[in-house]
């Protein structure tokens, strides 16, 4: 692949991240609420840490490891969070992350996004499994895999210590076998 | 330095892996019937895999974060195989993986060594969780955990690819609440 993919779904672009979006990213990221549903999500968040994350984008794009989709409005393009695949070539698998600015909370995007990034995975990229992570204390995280007909396969009871508490993580997993039953 | 731990159980002794246990650690890993139960063995097997694997077990425990221990019958100083425990400190978790020469498995042998290890892993190290992972197709190594009383947390479905093949992995856990409950009965 070349050039970036672009994905549509009935009220986002996914696409690149553009160097125009670092002022969004950084208002929206720069929020504990988000930070605390994230593995590693620099608090606060300045604008070395959003250069870093397209830095990241781009290079994993280059060497084919990484896709980082900005969510964008379909009507501005405006960005609104991002979702990225973390790819594991040498087993055909890849691990989905993502976050929404809090204004676009409870909407149904990361849901519609998930979607497209799914079909884009195992139809483009052809992966075998896609899987994705939330902590047990983020359970509208789970219910973006669930409403795609992703699988729990793990409950990891203590598995990260974070904020001075256990925290379990709860992971989902779709196998291109599973995911092709679903568009049956 | 640290001195490096001796683990007794009643059958076994566990201690530290010596550069006079490769050639029986060549001997007995240079098997297939080991390798495709393993994720980190390869087939054919031979002395600079095994250099290379006593490289990276010295360097963790220097660094404290694992202890890979060899497995002896006590009395007997011959290498039956091998138990290992790495660290993650940031989560005071830790991973166990173990093989067992093929001429001394259905003995019990591991099961014995994975309670010496658990013990250890929460009375000396202090964790708060120790797993363990076993390929789907190896229930003989899930009993191991089942046998110590470790819970099954995830069935991780092809989740590795090798030799052509879709690898589910099962993990089992045991936090430390839970094992304080399973020695307080």
């Amino acid at each position: 692949m070349t050039t970036f993919p672009t994905l549509q779904t009935p009220r986002l672009t996914l696409g690149q991240l553009e160097v125009s979006d670092i002022p969004r990213i950084m208002k929206y990221a720069d929020n504990p609420n988000i930070a605390n549903n994230l593995r590693n999500l620099p608090q606060p968040y300045r604008e070395k840490d959003a250069i870093s994350w397209l830095h990241m984008a781009r290079q994993g794009f280059d060497n084919e490891t990484v896709y980082i989709f900005k969510l964008g409005l379909k009507e501005t393009n405006e960005f609104i969070g991002g979702m990225g695949l973390h790819l594991k070539k040498e087993h055909h698998k890849a691990e989905v992350g993502y976050w929404i600015g809090e204004p676009f909370w409870n909407k149904g995007y990361a849901t519609e996004a998930l979607r497209a990034i799914l079909k884009f995975g195992f139809e483009e990229l052809e992966l075998n499994k896609i899987y994705a992570m939330y902590y047990d204390f983020n359970p509208a995280s789970g219910r973006v895999m669930e409403n795609n007909g992703m699988i729990k396969e793990a409950e990891l009871v203590d598995d990260e210590f974070k904020h001075g508490k256990f925290a379990a993580h709860i992971q989902y997993r779709l196998t291109k076998r599973e995911y092709e039953h679903l568009q049956k | 330095m640290p001195e490096f731990p001796t683990l007794h159980t009643p059958r076994l002794t566990l201690g530290q892996i010596e550069v006079g246990d490769i050639p029986a650690i060549v001997k007995y890993a240079n098997n297939p019937n080991i390798s495709k139960m393993l994720r980190s063995v390869p087939y054919p097997y031979d002395e600079d895999n095994a250099i290379g694997w006593l490289n990276r077990i010295r360097t963790k425990f220097e660094q404290k974060k694992g202890y890979a221990f060899r497995i002896s019958l006590t009395n007997e100083d011959g290498y039956i195989g091998n138990i290992g425990i790495g660290i993650k400190e940031a989560h005071q978790k830790a991973m166990v993986g173990y093989w067992l020469a093929e001429p001394f498995w259905g003995k019990g042998y591991m099961t014995e060594a994975m309670a010496a290890v658990l013990k250890f892993g929460f009375e000396e190290l202090h964790l708060n969780k120790i797993c363990a992972t076993v390929l789907a197709d190896n229930p003989a190594s899930g009993k191991v955990m089942i046998k110590n009383g470790m819970i099954k947390e995830a069935e991780f479905v092809d989740d590795e690819f090798k030799d052509g093949k879709f690898l589910t992995i099962m993990q089992y856990r045991l936090t430390k609440d839970e094992y304080k409950a399973l020695n307080n009965k």
